[in-house]
C-alpha cells in the first residue's frame, strides 16, 4: 500500500500551522486573549516550524526535488502550483510575523492560511477518484487544521477547548459518515469504502481521535492530548492518500 | 479545419493479443516495467460470454485533459491536432498527473524518475506513418481517425468499464463487440 508519507506530513504539518496562526490571530484580536505570562511570539515562531517542516516534507514527494521551484509555473490551470505559491507566500508571512509583530501582518498570514486550506482542498480532489472529487478534502483539512490549531495554539489554560471539541465531534461523524455514504455510490464509490472500512490506519485515526475527545474532558496534559490528537490525524490521512481507489484500477470492469 | 487524431478501437475485432502493447513498447524503448498501452479484459459482469472482449487502451489524447490542467511545470502540451505531449525534460516527478488522469495513462518511470505517456507517436504521423500500435494490430481493431473528418456511424464514446468524463471528453471512440453467434452442434 503506498501511503504516499511526504503527501501525508506535508498536509497535516501545514494543516496545524495554518491553526496556530488562526489561534494566534484570534488570540491577538480578542483583549482578553493575551494572558499574563503568555508569549504570543512563541504560537507564530512554532507556526513557522510547522510550515517550514511541512514543506520540507513536500520535497520528498518530488522525483527531483533541487527543481521543486518550477512547481509555481503553471498558476493558471494547476491547483498543485496554486498551494505551493500560496503556502510559500504562508510561510514567508509567518516568519515576518515572528521578526514584526504587527495586527495586519498576523490578520494577513492567517488570510494566507485559510486560502492555502481551499487550494489543498482542490488539489488533492482529482476527477479520477469519485469518492473524494467533491468538497469533502476541503472540510477534512479544514478540521484538521481547527482541532491542531485549538490544539497547539494555546499556551496555559486552553480557552479553545470548545471549539477543539466541537471540531473534533464533526470529524469523527464525518469519518464514519462518509464511507456509509460512499455505499450508496457508484461500484467504485462502494469499493473506496470497502478500503476505508478494512483499513487499520483508518480505525487506528478514529480511536485516537475519541481518546483525543475523551482528554479533553478529563481535563489532562494539553499536550499528550495534541500528540494524540496529531498521531490520529496523521493516521487517518494514510487512509485518505492510501485507501482512496482510483478509477483507472477499475477499468474493464463495472462503475 | 485542423485535424484531431484520435484512436478508434474496434471491440469486436479485438483478439487481446497485445501486439500493440508490445510493438508501443518495443518502438518507444520502454523501461521493462512500463507500458503506454495497456489491454485490459472486460468483466464478465459487463461481457458474460465464453468469448472474451478487450479494451487495449493507451492516453486518450483528451480534449480538456486533466494531466495538462494538473501539471504544476507545464510539461503537457496540446498539439494543434490534438495530440497530448508529455515533455519528460521538464517532469519534476511530482505524480499529479497520474493521480488526475482517470484513464491511468501517464505511468511513473522509477528508473529515470519522472512520469511518461503515450505520445501517439507524434514523429512518426509527422512523417507520415501510422502509430506503432496501429500498425502492429494483427486484426485492425486498432485504427487511427480524425474525428473533425465524417465518422461511421455506431461509434461510442464511453463503453461499460471505461470512466465516463465528459468534462474531458477523451478522444478515443468504440466500436461495441457482438454478442458471439453459438455455432449448432
Amino acid at each position: 500500500m503506498n501511503y504516499e508519507f511526504p503527501l501525508v506530513f506535508f498536509t497535516v504539518l501545514t494543516q496545524l500551522a495554518v491553526g496556530i496562526a488562526l489561534a494566534a490571530a484570534w488570540k491577538e484580536r480578542r483583549a482578553d486573549g493575551i494572558r499574563p505570562g503568555d508569549n504570543p511570539n512563541r504560537l507564530w515562531q512554532g507556526a513557522f516550524a510547522a510550515a517550514a517542516a511541512g514543506l520540507l516534507a513536500s520535497l520528498f514527494h518530488l522525483a527531483d526535488p533541487l527543481r521543486a521551484f518550477t512547481a509555481l509555473s503553471n498558476v493558471g490551470h494547476s491547483w498543485l502550483s496554486r498551494e505551493g505559491l500560496v503556502f510559500g507566500v504562508f510561510a514567508v508571512l509567518l516568519l515576518a510575523r515572528c521578526l514584526v509583530q504587527a495586527r495586519w501582518l498576523s490578520l494577513l498570514a492567517a488570510l494566507a492560511g485559510v486560502v492555502g486550506l481551499v487550494m489543498q482542498g482542490l488539489t488533492y480532489a482529482p476527477v479520477s477518484m469519485p469518492a473524494i472529487n467533491n468538497s469533502l478534502p476541503f472540510f477534512l483539512f479544514a478540521l484538521a487544521a481547527l482541532i491542531l490549531g485549538s490544539s497547539f495554539g494555546q499556551e496555559k489554560e486552553n480557552s479553545l477547548v470548545s471549539l477543539q471539541r466541537l471540531s473534533l465531534i464533526a470529524l469523527l461523524l464525518l469519518l464514519l459518515a462518509v464511507p456509509c455514504v460512499w455505499t450508496s455510490g457508484n461500484a467504485l464509490m462502494r469499493a473506496t469504502a470497502a478500503a476505508w472500512k478494512a483499513s487499520v490506519p483508518f480505525w487506528g485515526g478514529v480511536a485516537l481521535l475519541a481518546l483525543g475527545l475523551a482528554l479533553s474532558f478529563l481535563r489532562r496534559n494539553a499536550t499528550v492530548q495534541g500528540l494524540v490528537l496529531l498521531c490520529g490525524i496523521l493516521l487517518t490521512r494514510m487512509t485518505f492518500f492510501g485507501d482512496t481507489l482510483h478509477t483507472a484500477g477499475q477499468i474493464g470492469k463495472p462503475f | 479545419m485542423s485535424k484531431r487524431y484520435a484512436f478508434l478501437l474496434d471491440m469486436d475485432k479485438c483478439i487481446g493479443c497485445r501486439g500493440c502493447a508490445m510493438a508501443c513498447k518495443n518502438f518507444n524503448q520502454l523501461q521493462p516495467d512500463m507500458v503506454w498501452r495497456q489491454v485490459y479484459p472486460l468483466d464478465e459482469s459487463i461481457y458474460p460470454h465464453r468469448d472474451r472482449a478487450f479494451l487495449s487502451l493507451s492516453c486518450n489524447h483528451c480534449d480538456n485533459p486533466a494531466c495538462l490542467a494538473a501539471c504544476p511545470t507545464c510539461s503537457y502540451e496540446k498539439r494543434p491536432d490534438g495530440i497530448v505531449v508529455h515533455h519528460q525534460e521538464t517532469c519534476i516527478g511530482c505524480s499529479n498527473c497520474i493521480r488526475s488522469c482517470p484513464y491511468g495513462a501517464p505511468r511513473f518511470n522509477k528508473a529515470e524518475k519522472h512520469a511518461e505517456k503515450c505520445s501517439l507517436c507524434h514523429e512518426r504521423l509527422d512523417a507520415g506513418l501510422q502509430p506503432a500500435c496501429v500498425q502492429a494490430c494483427l486484426t485492425g481493431a486498432l485504427q487511427l481517425i480524425d474525428l473533425n473528418a465524417p465518422l461511421p456511424g455506431g461509434l461510442v464514446q464511453y463503453p461499460a468499464g471505461y470512466p465516463n468524463m465528459p468534462r474531458l471528453n477523451p478522444s478515443t471512440r468504440f466500436i461495441l463487440p457482438r454478442a458471439p453467434r453459438l455455432a449448432r452442434r
